[in-house]
């Protein structure tokens, strides 16, 4: 058991080392910080932004002598703000999972790893864990804006819902990784694991639109499946248990088909 | 070689024409979208030579003994097993699943009342609803009292333009019109359409507690002072009427110069703008209903000799007292809406039931007076409508222009009406030993009846404050009315102008700046 611990963080380490020698991730970061730093301001602060918004309606609440229904400024902010941080995230995590295994087979590694007495589904998680620790670095500056501009919030904020709603995006991402990684191991061009990734995971994130084309039983099955569903309810602050097993079991299949087609590429002659 | 040649090329026709047949399957299936004999026929026949082309490759024999081959299908095999494990416990998990509604007013979450009563339901009720699609906020909400309950509770969208004899069956008469029906009885519980505001869960708790009374209560309308008709000529009141029949109420006439009795089924009396005073005997009849335990609607207008039309016996010991003067709204929201001053409009509502769910919507009152409220022992009185701070009740209204006069004006904001209840512990000369039920008694009093007529009913919030008022009057257990509707917290973000301009710095400039130099640094540094 130990044994597989330190293994796993032995490739922790190794992946997180690469990503902070690359100038590709560091250029990553810096065009993500650029877009999420941009929305973040014109969600909030620009001319057409919430604060804005609020205080016209107050004012003409005043004028009319009509009170104004509530208007919960945080709630909103961080619905359309994850919602669009979700939606950027879809472009971006493709991209930072590429490389996982396209990179080593390219490189003439993978073979080193898939015969190496470390079990494969050992280094997916730990490679896994590497990824998504990079995107919570590129997540951090932005809980920095807001725990600036919830400073301001009055009455004061209540932790649960931005809890559950970065809780939820963090998932989201791990899903996203997770099967971005298994088509990573697939093939040796980095560019295609990108785009397949991306078509995977749009296909994912409509499905909802094509379950309820279909209708009936099937519909709603795949209906479940949609990620776009239940990272709504998430950031909307409704956790159901369904939502984090359909979440876990995308990371787990992740994790345990890029097991397997490791296994397979083991025996395999190029 | 001639011979391999020709079996490649044989297997390649093989490959493309199982290709074509799977695809001509799959797309036949779904543009008829009815899986027929014929698409599955070609998704077979593709099958079967996809089947045949990759078991007659030349070196089947030695690729299936080939490691490589065995670690494949123990690979496929594994993966569709775990499939299948996956599947089976998102299905398990989707069926039986927990919710934690972690915003701070749980505003997703179905209050209390509303879940006893989908949770009692005796007999199944089912929600139509006859629109072209369902709003996601809507959905939601009915998705939620059908996981309450799901074997008595359930709905479903029917659109009209395809399913037009349903929706005749049901006597939907727009797009958009929701139906409760409950056993053989159905009843239109509102209308959705894109200028209302979407079902709300206090209507349809309400209509679902109401739906499961089967007993249809009878509200009289004293007639013979001038009082609105119940139908016919300018002035009626027949679209209440109506709707009271929606909501299991009839309406009938009363006239107590007939039949100098009141009928032992009245469950409440309403006197609706008379213009004549009523006879000293009718009054007595009602103040003993009243004490009985009767329950009683007044709808006094202005601008009647005398002010309180007769029925000052009965409205003192309430505390009641109908002001004669008219009020005037100086408000700009009136103009907006195209109303004169002299119809008062009313955006503040007391906490009541009756109003419960009413927030900052908009009703009307052509021509109204303010009603003096006295407190007495033994009466809860809350006050139910009141206007803005620029009203006032003029005295003159031959003045010009019309203006507040300390004098002989009253200053707003003024109450137009009230709700009132006899506690029952506090009857001071109650003679007999404490009864088991001791009757409560109930009056609702407000100073216009125009707001009921055929013309304003339909207006804003106008035939809510009716029916609500009616539903709290004859309601025994007003448990349900005191639904409220889920509101988030009111809340704002100030920065100061170093915030603001600190917050726009990191995101836009530090930041990034930080990513692309270390990119910029790094590369240079391993050149």
């Amino acid at each position: 058991m130990a044994i597989i611990l330190a293994n796993i963080t032995a490739i922790y380490r190794r992946e997180l080392q690469s990503y902070f020698r690359s100038p590709l991730a560091y250029a990553i970061a810096g065009a993500f910080w650029l877009l999420a730093g941009f929305f973040f301001c014109a969600i909030l602060l620009g001319s057409e932004g919430l604060i804005q918004q609020a205080a016209m309606r107050d004012a003409q609440g005043q004028q009319m002598g009509m009170p104004v229904p509530p208007f919960d400024l945080v709630g909103e902010f961080l619905r359309i703000f994850l919602g669009t941080m979700g939606s950027l995230s879809l472009f971006i995590l493709p991209i930072l999972s590429m490389g996982l295994y396209a990179e080593e087979r390219k490189r003439g590694t993978l073979e080193l790893l898939a015969t190496s007495p470390v079990t494969n589904w050992a280094v997916a998680v730990g490679k896994l864990l590497a990824v998504l620790t990079f995107y919570v670095t590129l997540i951090a500056p932005l809980l920095l804006y807001e725990a600036i501009a919830f400073s301001g919030a009055s009455p004061a904020v209540a932790p649960g819902l931005p809890i559950a709603a970065h809780f939820g995006l963090i998932l989201l991402a791990a899903s996203v990784l997770s099967l971005g990684m298994f088509v990573s191991s697939l093939t040796a061009s980095t560019i295609l694991a990108a785009v397949m990734t991306f078509a995977l995971v749009l296909f994912l994130w409509i499905m909802d639109l094509v379950a309820s084309a279909i209708g009936g039983p099937v519909g709603a099955a795949l209906g479940h499946l949609s990620l776009l569903q239940h990272y709504d309810s998430l950031v909307k602050g409704v956790v159901e248990t369904k939502s984090l097993v359909l979440f876990g079991s995308y990371i787990f299949a992740g994790i345990f088909l890029t097991a397997q087609s490791i296994e397979t590429f083991r025996f395999q002659r190029s | 070689m001639k011979k391999s040649l020709s079996r490649k090329t044989l297997r390649q026709g093989l490959f493309l024409g199982s290709l074509i047949c799977i695809s001509a399957g799959l797309s036949a299936g779904f543009v008829v979208g009815d899986w027929g004999p014929l698409p599955v026929f070609l998704l077979a026949l593709g099958g079967a030579l996809l089947a045949i082309a990759l078991l007659t490759q030349q070196n089947t024999a030695e690729l299936l003994s080939r490691r490589s081959t065995q670690a494949g299908t123990n690979a496929i095999a594994t993966t569709l097993a775990v499939l299948a494990i996956l599947g089976t416990v998102n299905f398990v998990a989707a069926r039986y699943s927990a919710k934690f509604d972690v915003t701070e007013r749980q505003l997703f979450t179905l209050a209390p009342q509303t879940q006893e009563v989908v949770k009692t339901l005796a007999t199944p009720v089912k929600v139509w609803v006859f629109d072209r699609a369902l709003g996601t906020g809507d959905r939601e909400l009915l998705d939620r009292y059908r996981a309450l309950n799901p074997k008595a509770f359930d709905y479903e969208l029917v659109d009209p333009v395809e399913n037009l004899t349903q929706a005749q069956a049901f006597g939907a008469k727009e797009l958009g019109a929701v139906f409760i029906e409950k056993g053989e009885r159905r009843t239109l519980l509102t209308t959705l359409g894109p200028t209302a505001a979407g079902l709300s869960e206090v209507e349809l708790t309400k209509a679902l507690a109401q739906a499961s009374s089967d007993r249809t209560e009878v509200v009289y309308f004293l007639q013979g002072h001038g009082e609105r008709p119940l139908e016919g000529e300018q002035g009626a009141m027949a679209t209440a009427i109506a709707a009271l029949g929606d909501r299991g109420f009839e309406g009938k006439p009363l006239s107590l110069t007939d039949n100098a009795q009141i009928p032992d089924d009245a469950t409440i009396i309403a006197i609706i703008g008379p213009q004549r005073p009523l006879l000293p005997g009718e009054v007595t009849l009602l103040r003993e209903y009243s004490d009985r335990g009767g329950n009683l609607m007044i709808l006094l207008d202005p601008q009647v000799e005398p002010v309180d039309a007769g029925l000052g016996a009965l409205l003192t010991p309430w505390g009641i007292q109908p002001d004669g003067r008219i009020a005037i709204d100086a408000s700009p929201v009136g103009q907006l809406v195209g109303l004169k001053p002299d119809t008062p409009v009313v955006t503040q509502y007391g906490e009541h039931p009756i109003v419960a769910d009413f927030r900052q919507g908009i009703s009307y009152y052509p021509v109204a007076q303010p009603i003096t409220l006295t407190d007495r022992p033994g009466i809860t009185a809350t006050r139910l409508l009141e206007t803005g701070d620029q009203s006032w009740a003029e005295s003159d209204l031959t003045a010009s222009p019309l203006r507040f006069e300390a004098d002989r004006d009253l200053q707003g904001p003024l109450t137009l009406g009230v709700a009132l209840e006899r506690s029952p512990a506090a009857e001071p000369n109650a003679v007999n030993p404490a009864p088991s039920a001791p009757p409560q008694g109930r009056l609702v009093a407000i100073g216009n009846s125009t707001f009921v007529a055929d013309g304003w009913f339909d207006q804003q919030l106008n035939g809510d404050v009716f029916l609500n008022a009616i539903g709290w009057l004859g309601d025994r257990d007003d448990s349900t009315l005191s639904v409220r509707p889920r509101e988030p917290e009111n809340r704002r973000i100030t920065l100061t102008a170093l915030q603001g301009n600190l917050l726009a710095l990191l995101a836009l400039a530090v930041f990034p700046l930080l990513g692309f130099g270390s990119a910029g640094v790094i590369w240079w540094r391993s050149r």
